[in-house]
């Protein structure tokens, strides 16, 4: 089925809504009001606070034949939540579509609704009183009748934009049924995300509140604790010609600016502590120095850590919540917060190596594939190069298994054998040579990824099974290894939301995805059902990315209460932080 | 509903496996590798190498070799036969390294009279290896000979350019071919330039 124009549309009626709300940062928010506008017909509604909150499901029908659209619809789905409305299922999501397809170009502005409008040359108004209206309805009112109306007004503005927008972006992007039915999934996202947002993850909050008192003597104990080892701080400061003694005394050679200063971000030194495994501590120290502000973790009265996942922010289509707010941030110690509530339990389950799943799947690759299924892709690999031999086991030949670990890992990126050398502390040879016995073994893999990133160097799009795309945008600089590589993040993001959107439906609770996994909390008693549920589901999501009778396993880590979560990466540094705590 | 079609529903994002799309863009992008430097050699002692097996591979020609500037010409039967002092017949071997770059593997020779000697037949043992295993050749002068290592667990066959011999030689000696008295290698030779 073609579509020449939104008229053709298969839906009785399209509605455009926005919600104004207000909240505390990780709080559940409040609505203010809401305005509706139906695309054919052109009437508006507009419905104040005291209407809404005595009404029991939307305004109208929420049901197949009509469609739902919205500008970053999670945050309009979260409201449904709140009132306690059933979802629309059929929504077409105007920020996503618009992230789609400019995929790829630098925009200046980024992806807001006014930067939408002006890139389909709309006419509007919007953005001349955005920050007045937005503080005052941020006071939470009370507001008088004319505020009421200036901010219904305003509520208003948003739906006559996308009475603009919506046709526009149908006509020039939604040509067919099958580019219809893939802004609908992605509709069907954010309506996962809106929930996943509002169940947000349970945070100890009294430890919280002890570490956020005390943090400036554990960062100062933090610092003495960790530089015995390294004597580079001075008065609570990283020392930079203190730490390039260190490399000296220690022969640890590091890279350089052309200014012939060390480099010092956090890429380097985390590639460094690979390399160098002496350096862990300090990297791990100056990570949570530097990135971990304690008072910025975005948690509600309630306990729950909850963020903006900001789905669809990255090029390969993945979230990208704020890195300091987000529990699941690179300070990988402070999960150590998590903890279920009385009664409760949490467990955190992910696929396994599923981007090798979907680098086989793919491209098509049977040796890959059969790599995959052997539950060990390196071993695996190991065997298929030639590099151990057939009966060879992770206990009997680790250090081949551990070799052979880094570069089937390391090629999907990209990555070039010095960059892998530099990360495992292999030798570079040895790195190239690992590096051509991956492509000679892979060699149905290597021509697929080749090909895709020749043609997305050459200009062409690139797309996820259901239609996620990138295309390098005029005047960028797109690098090869960003299209080696996006086939497989992307799609592994398709997997990860089609799970979320099928958990989320099913009544699970879903305190929050994380790259290739999922944090499921449930009571103590039904945990397991739960998991085996969420099992099949991740199961199902993984089938729908690679295809009919390939599945990607999962593991699973289950905490009850009264125990915490904790990520194995971060157990060190979190069992310092605990020693300095409790001498404040 | 679509006024084109009035009972139709639409796509249903329920049932993804309808949306699915198998294509990720590069499939029917082909690339082609293009050849522009194929050099004449023989293969270096650190390299693995091995050499086309097929007849239409391998080729005897005149050659000069400019060891000064490390250029080797080529030159048509007719010349070679004009000026045999100038030039020397060797064998040009289809080869290709582990990097996937192809060079033509010169080699002498079988004598015409019989006369052979250890280097010759090594070489040529090295070769004749090199069209089923991957090989290493090195020169032993204690031995005299050649030194051959094949890699049997290398299973991982060649990929040779998909270009015939003819296509392959002007590659190889693009701007190198000398099939006129008045070639300026030939006046340089003769001491007339």
């Amino acid at each position: 089925m073609l579509y020449h124009s939104w008229h053709d549309l298969p839906y009785t009626k399209i509605f455009a809504c926005d919600f104004e709300f207000y909240g505390d940062d990780a709080d559940l928010k409040i609505p203010v009001c809401l305005a509706i506008r139906e695309l054919r017909s052109g009437k508006i509604y507009r419905y104040w606070q005291d209407e809404l909150l005595t009404m029991k499901e939307a305004p109208f029908s929420t049901g197949p034949e009509v469609l739902w659209t919205a500008y970053y619809s999670s945050a309009e789905w979260g409201i449904f939540h709140q009132l306690g409305w059933k979802i629309p299922e059929r929504i077409f999501d105007c920020y996503t579509e618009f992230s789609c397809e400019t995929n790829g170009q630098e925009l200046l502005g980024g992806r807001s609704l006014l930067n939408a409008l002006d890139y389909f040359k709309c006419e509007t108004s919007l953005g001349e009183e955005k920050t007045r209206m937005r503080d005052l309805i941020l006071t939470g009112g009370p507001w008088t009748k004319e505020q009421q109306l200036e901010i219904l007004d305003y509520c208003q503005s948003d739906v006559d934009a996308l009475a603009q927008l919506f046709p526009r972006m149908v006509k020039t992007w939604i040509m067919d049924e099958q580019r219809l039915g893939h802004a609908l999934l992605r509709g069907r996202y954010m309506a996962a995300v809106s929930k996943i947002e509002q169940n947000g993850t349970p945070v100890d909050i009294e430890l919280l509140r002890k570490l956020q008192d005390n943090w400036e003597k554990i960062k100062l104990g933090l610092i003495t604790e960790v530089d015995k080892e390294y004597c580079i701080y001075e008065d609570g400061h990283f020392k930079v010609a203190k730490f390039e003694n260190y490399l000296t005394t220690q022969s640890i050679p590091w890279p350089r600016l052309q200014s012939g200063s060390l480099k010092l971000d956090r890429d380097t030194f985390k590639e460094q502590q690979r390399a160098y495994p002496q350096l862990k501590s300090l990297y791990d120290l100056r990570v949570t120095l530097d990135e971990m502000k304690l008072n910025r973790l975005a948690v509600g009265k309630d306990g729950r850590n909850r963020v903006m996942l900001s789905p669809f922010r990255s090029k390969t289509g993945r979230n990208q919540p704020s890195t300091s707010r987000f529990i699941f941030g690179p300070s990988t110690w402070l999960r150590g917060l998590i903890k279920p509530t009385v009664g409760n339990s949490v467990a955190y389950i992910d696929w396994k190596s599923q981007e090798i799943a979907v680098a086989a799947a793919k491209s098509g690759d049977d040796v890959m594939w059969h790599a995959y299924s052997s539950g060990d892709p390196y071993m695996a690999f190991a065997i298929q190069s030639g590099l151990a031999p057939a009966n060879a086991t992770k206990l009997t030949h680790k250090s081949v298994r551990d070799r052979c670990k880094v570069i089937v890992l390391g090629v999907q990126y990209g990555m070039t054998a010095v960059g892998m050398a530099r990360g495992s502390g292999l030798l570079e040879a040895e790195a190239q040579d690992l590096i051509r016995r991956h492509h000679e073994t892979y060699k149905v893999f290597w021509q697929w990824a080749e090909g895709n990133a020749s043609a997305a160097l050459f200009g062409l799009p690139l797309q996820t099974c259901f239609g996620w795309k990138i295309q390098a945008g005029l005047g960028t600089d797109p690098k090869e290894r960003t299209f080696l590589n996006w086939p497989m993040q992307a799609n592994a993001a398709e997997m990860l939301r089609l799970a979320c959107c099928m958990a989320t439906e099913a009544g699970l609770k879903i305190c929050a995805p994380i790259h290739d996994a999922l944090l499921l909390e449930a009571p103590t008693d039904r945990i397991l059902e739960h998991i085996k549920c969420l099992e099949a589901i991740m199961r199902a999501a993984s089938e729908a990315v690679l295809g009919e009778g390939k599945f990607c396993g999962v593991d699973i880590q289950v905490v009850n209460y009264p125990d915490r979560y904790q990520d194995e990466r971060g157990a060190e540094m979190w069992a310092l932080v605990m020693d300095l705590l409790e001498r404040c | 509903m679509n006024q084109h079609n009035p009972n139709s529903r639409g796509p249903n994002p329920f049932d993804p496996k309808s949306l699915s799309v198998r294509h990720t863009g590069g499939e029917n992008f082909a690339v082609k590798k293009v050849h522009t430097v194929i050099p004449v050699r023989k293969p270096s002692p650190k390299e693995w190498v091995r050499v086309h097996p097929s007849e239409e591979y391998q080729i005897f020609v005149a050659v000069f070799e400019d060891k000064e500037n490390g250029i080797t010409y080529i030159a048509t039967p007719e010349i070679a036969t004009e000026f045999p002092a100038e030039f020397k017949f060797v064998g040009l071997r289809l080869a290709v390294n582990r990097q996937g770059s192809p060079f033509f593997w010169k080699h002498p020779p079988l004598d015409p009279d019989g006369r052979d000697n250890l280097w010759n037949a090594s070489h040529r043992e090295a070769i004749a290896r090199a069209q089923s295993d991957w090989v290493k050749m090195g020169s032993n002068r204690n031995l005299g000979a050649y030194e051959c290592q094949i890699a049997p667990n290398l299973k991982a066959e060649p990929e040779w350019p998909d270009l015939d011999l003819q296509q392959l030689l002007e590659i190889a000696f693009r701007g190198r071919l000398i099939s006129t008295r008045d070639h300026i290698l030939l006046q340089q030779l003769r001491g007339e330039v």
